[in-house]
């Protein structure tokens, strides 16, 4: 009897080991099969849609419920603009509090609007606004920007005392003084905890590069470039990562490697730009200079590798794709040409 | 044993069921499930309130939807890691144990038990709450762009993510004091996912990249279950293999975590 009720107990023990250790076998496998299950990850959805971050924005809930409606990422994103304006709160690029009355998800700036259809593309003017946007400047003191601050000045400000109070006790400047922008070397984890914190935060890797790259040592450079290859591997579609590869490849004479970024740029630009341009409600005008950029790069730097006929190939798709968003292409186009007839 | 004292062994089922009762009894006396509730019944309010002032668009709605549905998300894990972080150590120092050994009831019954009631406890809160976090469809009724399909998936993941809270939470009660397996489960149920993702990002180019992401892998990341947002922002369902590998996945290391607290249990000296 003691020996069948023992053997009985070693069956169950051994029974419970044997699950235990197969349960163990298969979990030591696991990660191969549980690295790929990402359910979070998905393109689109209403959590970036702007449109509808513009409808919630507007909203009664946005003004009760203020910051905690943003997601981490996005208030480091505001915080870093504060600091690089030494605190100072100028009209925003991105702020939630002008989110929440205006319903706008982002500063629009006005330099390309009176830009008319098919006129020539500064593209000095666009990189500098590009640089300037992203906090890259090469002097600190911008003479001829008077942008707005959130605390109006005294003129204009009608709650007499409060006002004058509220712009002694919180960081202000005077908006018709030029503004001032503080070095952003500080910043550089903040990018870094924002990219962590949304992966899918394309202008977080975008200045995060930009300001690594700015230290203009050899190390930060290919930190810079290791930030914007991580931010393409996670937004592969995101044109502006490539654009910016192409640009550092390029200012490092790497023409061909800068090339294929432009082309990469210009193709998913090209791909996800809708017939509206800047008048769509997903794409921006940054966005359209980007593209624009892309597109501009890309034909001249086949031009630069003496591939005129490829140039002016492209040329003629990408006027066929945007239309008049690339009119500038029109004159590229002819001095290709005139150069292909001279050879 | 005699055929007149096993018959006199209640079955397993019986043994269960008492100690559920006993988990459920605790948690209506103690205060966390009515705190709970009393947020989501502030909620639940704020949003009939907005729902009078107006609910404008869609993206209002699925907005209020999201926050109630995390609320409900949140609670249902919470309630379920309180009651089973302090289920045995609380059991050990009013020596009650004792008593329940004494009974017949194996220590492998009493582990499942004790598992089975809070998982219920935080399944119960999550369908309470989640219920009461559908209210703004009261005050919204034009939003019909849900995905049923990927509600019930995310449901049973959520189920699924409450049941291995509490195994882990068991198990870590059997080796660290109840506070310090509160706070570790919880950092790692809200954090893992960004934390995993600054480590690889750390050492993602290092030559043991790979392997690090490999190990990595073996901690549990409850982000995976979370189908929260994927719901409220109109994406759609998963697809049947990835559903059924997150189930797996959830389900694997609830069995591997429960098994292990049997053993722990068992070799325990009480």
């Amino acid at each position: 009897m003691n020996g069948k009720k023992s053997s009985s107990r070693d069956r169950k023990g051994l029974s419970r080991t044997h699950i235990l250790w197969a349960l163990l076998a298969v979990f030591a496998l696991s990660p191969a099969i549980s690295a790929n299950l990402q359910p979070s990850r998905y393109e689109g959805g209403r959590v970036k849609d702007e449109a509808d971050i513009e409808a919630r924005n507007t909203s009664a809930f946005a003004l009760i419920l203020g910051e905690i409606r943003a997601n981490v990422s996005d208030l480091l994103f505001v915080k870093t603009e504060l600091y690089l304006h030494s605190g100072v709160a100028y009209m925003p690029h991105l702020d939630y509090g002008e989110m929440a009355q205006t319903g706008e998800i982002e500063h629009r700036p006005a330099p390309t609007e009176d830009r008319e259809p098919g006129t020539e593309f500064d593209f000095e003017r666009h990189f500098r606004e590009h640089q300037e946007e992203v906090g890259i400047v090469d002097h600190d003191d911008h003479d001829d920007e008077h942008a707005p601050t959130i605390i109006p000045p005294a003129r204009q400000d009608f709650r007499g005392f409060i006002g004058e109070l509220h712009r002694r006790v919180k960081p202000w400047r005077d908006p018709a003084l030029a503004h001032i922008h503080t070095d952003g070397r500080e910043l550089l984890p903040w990018y870094r905890l924002m990219t962590l914190s949304d992966p899918h935060h394309i202008r977080a890797y975008m200045i995060g590069a930009w300001w690594l790259k700015a230290q203009r040592s050899e190390t930060q450079r290919k930190e810079a470039m290791r930030f914007l290859d991580e931010g393409v591997r996670n937004n592969p579609t995101a044109f502006q990562l490539y654009l910016m590869r192409g640009y550092m490849h390029n200012e490092d004479g790497n023409i061909e490697l800068a090339r294929d970024e432009f082309a990469l740029a210009a193709r998913h630009a090209a791909e996800q730009r809708p017939s509206q341009g800047p008048q769509h409600r997903d794409w921006t005008d940054y966005m359209e200079d980007d593209a624009r950029g892309a597109v501009r790069m890309h034909v001249l730097l086949e031009r630069e590798l003496r591939n005129i006929e490829r140039a002016i190939e492209l040329s003629r798709e990408y006027r066929a794709a945007m239309g008049e968003a690339v009119g500038f292409l029109n004159r590229i186009e002819r001095d290709l040409e005139a150069m292909l007839e001279e050879e | 044993m005699s055929a007149e004292s096993r018959a006199r062994i209640p079955p397993a089922s019986t043994a269960i069921t008492l100690l559920g009762k006993g988990v459920g009894i605790e948690i209506f006396r103690r205060k966390e499930f009515y705190v709970l509730l009393f947020l989501m019944c502030i909620y639940a309010v704020g949003v009939i309130i907005a729902g009078a002032v107006g609910i404008e668009d869609a993206a209002t709605f699925f907005f209020l939807l999201n926050l109630g549905l995390t609320f409900a998300y949140l609670s249902g894990h919470l309630l379920a890691l309180l009651t089973a972080a302090r289920q045995v150590p609380k059991e050990l120092e009013h020596r009650t144990l004792y008593p329940l050994l004494a009974k017949p009831v194996t220590r492998q019954t009493y582990i499942l038990g004790k598992w089975i009631a809070t998982t219920a406890a935080g399944i119960a809160t999550l369908f309470l709450l989640a219920l009461l976090s559908f209210v703004p469809w009261l005050v919204f009724p034009e939003a019909t762009e849900l995905s049923g399909l990927l509600f019930l998936q995310m449901i049973v993941l959520g189920c699924l993510s409450i049941a291995l809270v509490a195994a882990l939470g068991l198990l870590l009660s059997l080796v660290v004091p109840p506070g310090v397996s509160l706070t570790v489960i919880a950092l790692f149920f809200l954090f893992w996912n960004q934390a995993k993702a600054f480590l690889l990002a750390w050492y993602g180019d290092g030559p043991a990249a790979g392997f690090l992401g490999w190990v990595l892998q073996y901690i549990p990341d409850f982000s995976k279950l979370n189908l929260v947002t994927r719901y409220t922002d109109g994406v759609g369902p998963l697809g049947a293999s990835e559903f059924l590998g997150l189930a797996v996945y959830g389900g694997l290391i609830t069995a591997l975590a429960l098994l292990l607290t049997g053993v722990l249990f068992e070799r325990r000296q009480l």
